[in-house]
């Protein structure tokens, strides 16, 4: 899981680096909008593609934790795993609601 | 050369220069970012974030399936590690650049004088039938000689408040953590030093996943510079990693106290000068 969350994130971000080489446009936008990173993946530019890339490193040790609650079901770690998630989910209220 | 390019090309530098002296690439990222490309402090924390992140991601992957990271001891200090990533996010996205370039300084300051301390030896791990008892035995295979090697983890209230200030301390200026839960767990837990190092390693990317996501949200993390800067710094890891064994680690301390040393004046001329 985590390995794969690495390997994926990487790519994305040599494919904005590259984007970036050639010179594609350098726009920005809001990274909670949804529809503009979309928007930016499919044209494509650079900032969609590392916005991507970026949301998979964020998310992959969440999944990663995940992955541990049920691999662990029943057992302490699990209910440890369940907890920093539980941390996790708050840093994304605080973020959301800021 | 964009901008882009070359935060590229100095991230492998400070990646693999982080991995050759065993510190993590944000001390040097943050620094290099800030110093030589004038990127705001802030955006230069949350790429590094981005880069401890990604870095912790694939070193953790075989520690753990290797038995040498212990899964619950880095679990149980995750929980206050976190947290206190979240505290440091936070006070990072709303306290001025200038602080954080001090703060910054005074860290790399004393990261250098740790090294200039540092031991020749680390201490023995406390036996697993201790008779002070207290935390939890656990144990590990080294991978040198196939033995099971047992431990026991204590003080965990130590450990917990440790990990809070390390959580702080990468949520606040975009390092890893490593530099204190690793002499915490070796130190005051009893944890012999490569199941430390190796449980720093896996607890570093939840930990600083819970602040990148307060600057990913606030815009203060800018993807265009923060992917490239990851990907330099995973490449450089690996390069340095492969090239450890061919290096005085004495010339690589001294070199990495020269480089703290002179980077901690600019992180002090800049929060003087603004």
């Amino acid at each position: 899981m985590l390995t794969g969350g690495s390997l994926i994130s990487a790519f994305c971000f040599m494919v904005a680096l590259a984007l970036e080489v050639l010179g594609q446009p350098a726009t920005q936008g809001d990274v909670l909008d949804v529809a503009a990173v979309i928007r930016s993946l499919t044209v494509p530019e650079p900032w969609g593609w590392a916005t991507l890339g970026v949301v998979i490193v964020i998310v992959t040790p969440a999944v990663g934790l995940f992955a541990t609650l049920l691999e662990y079901r029943g057992r302490r770690e699990a209910w440890l795993a369940l907890g920093v998630l539980g941390i996790l989910a708050a840093s994304l209220g605080v973020a959301l609601l800021r | 050369m964009s901008l882009v390019l070359i935060a590229f090309l100095v991230s492998i530098a400070a990646g693999g220069f982080g991995a050759l002296v065993g510190i993590g690439g944000g001390l040097i990222i943050v620094p290099v970012l800030t110093v030589l490309l004038d990127v705001p402090i802030k955006t230069a924390i949350a790429a590094s974030l981005i880069g401890v992140i990604a870095t912790s991601m694939s070193a953790s992957a075989h520690y753990l399936d290797s038995g040498i990271a212990d899964r619950r001891l880095g679990l149980l200090l995750l929980l206050a590690t976190a947290a206190g990533g979240i505290s440091g996010g936070l006070l990072g996205s709303l306290i001025d650049g200038r602080v954080l370039a001090l703060l910054f300084g005074s860290l790399l300051v004393f990261v250098a004088v740790q090294m200039i301390r540092q031991r020749a030896a680390a201490p023995a791990p406390v036996p697993h039938d201790d008779p002070e008892g207290g935390g939890f035995v656990s144990s590990y295979i080294e991978p040198s000689d196939g033995s099971e090697v047992r431990y026991r983890a204590r003080r965990m209230e130590a450990g917990a408040v440790a990990s809070f200030a390390a959580g702080n301390v990468s949520g606040l200026l975009g390092v890893g953590g490593g530099v204190i839960n690793v002499p915490t767990m070796n130190l005051a837990m009893g944890v012999p030093i490569r199941v430390a190092t190796t449980t720093s390693t896996f607890m570093l990317g939840p930990t600083a996943a819970a602040s990148a996501l307060l600057y990913f949200a606030a815009g203060v993390l800018d993807p265009v510079l923060a992917g490239p800067v990851a990907l330099g710094v995973f490449i450089g890891a690996r390069i340095g990693a492969r090239m450890s064994s061919r290096v005085s680690e004495g010339a690589l301390r001294i070199a990495f106290i020269g480089v703290a040393l002179v980077f901690a004046a600019q992180m002090f001329y800049r929060a003087a000068t603004g």
